[in-house]
């Protein structure tokens, strides 16, 4: 008596779902809210850390000018 | 329509628009109002600590679910279906950092549009002042009016749990 789908199945709607372009793009924002929230977690332990905003930025890949201007008003 | 706001009025709905910009939401839903009334002081404020409504727990049913208050319950779901364990994430965050502020969008985006369902429930609170021949649209009116939602938002849903019903709600602020 257990209706809990098998893992098959699981499977399938998870195949299903990549297919689908809305649950593939509401995918994509939910993703860019998760990493945005993961980035200023991080930014904010480097700069605990002593880390330079010239350092952040060298490991984000963006100018020094980009991650100051997004993060400098959080410290 | 705002020009018969009180002043206490006025904050329910500002204070839902920052908040919906907390959490990350793109639009203002009656949850935000809902999730915003403990803060507003006064008569509703005490009527919910009376019936036991925990402010945090208004926010998380605001929020959709905790997640961390970053994410919804939908879109922890839609991650999942692609293969990303978001409540993975957020717990060995919280883990290695403890408990985290919501990030804040940056500050030009903290305007956000009002769901229809807003709306509906501010003509309405006019509608209950007007019934009460109140000339000003207070906190209570806003209360009332979340209450007496046909489809009532998950916070409004939370309130009315603990027993503090439209007609509790109504009979003790009309006495």
């Amino acid at each position: 008596m257990d209706d809990t789908p098998g893992p098959d199945a699981a499977r399938l709607t998870e195949a299903a779902g990549m297919r689908d372009p809305e649950t593939g793009l509401r995918a994509v924002t939910a993703l860019r809210k998760l990493v945005e929230h993961l980035e200023a977690v991080q930014v904010r332990n480097a700069r605990r850390q002593g880390w330079s905003w010239q350092r952040i930025a060298g490991v984000l890949g963006v100018t020094r000018q980009a991650v100051h201007q997004k993060h400098a008003h959080r410290e | 329509m705002f020009e018969r706001f009180t002043k206490d009025a006025r904050e329910v709905v500002t204070g839902a628009v920052a908040l919906a910009a907390t959490l990350g939401q793109s639009h203002v839903g009656p949850e935000h109002l809902a999730a915003t009334l403990p803060t507003a002081g006064g008569r509703v404020a005490d009527l919910l600590a009376a019936h036991h409504v925990d402010p945090a727990a208004l926010t998380a049913a605001a929020g959709g679910g905790t997640h961390g208050g970053i994410l919804s319950d939908a879109e922890v779901e839609v991650l999942r279906s692609v293969g990303v364990d978001a409540d993975e994430v957020l717990r060995r965050i919280e883990q290695e950092f403890g408990a985290q502020e919501p990030t804040r969008p940056s500050r030009r985006r903290l305007r956000r549009p009002l769901r229809p369902e807003v709306k509906v429930v501010l003509t309405q609170s006019l509608r209950q002042a007007q019934a009460m021949h109140h000339r000003e649209l207070r906190t209570e009116h806003i209360l009332l009016a979340l209450l007496a939602q046909p489809a009532p938002d998950p916070a409004t849903r939370l309130i009315q749990s603990r027993g503090l019903t439209y007609d509790t709600a109504r009979s003790t602020l009309v006495a």
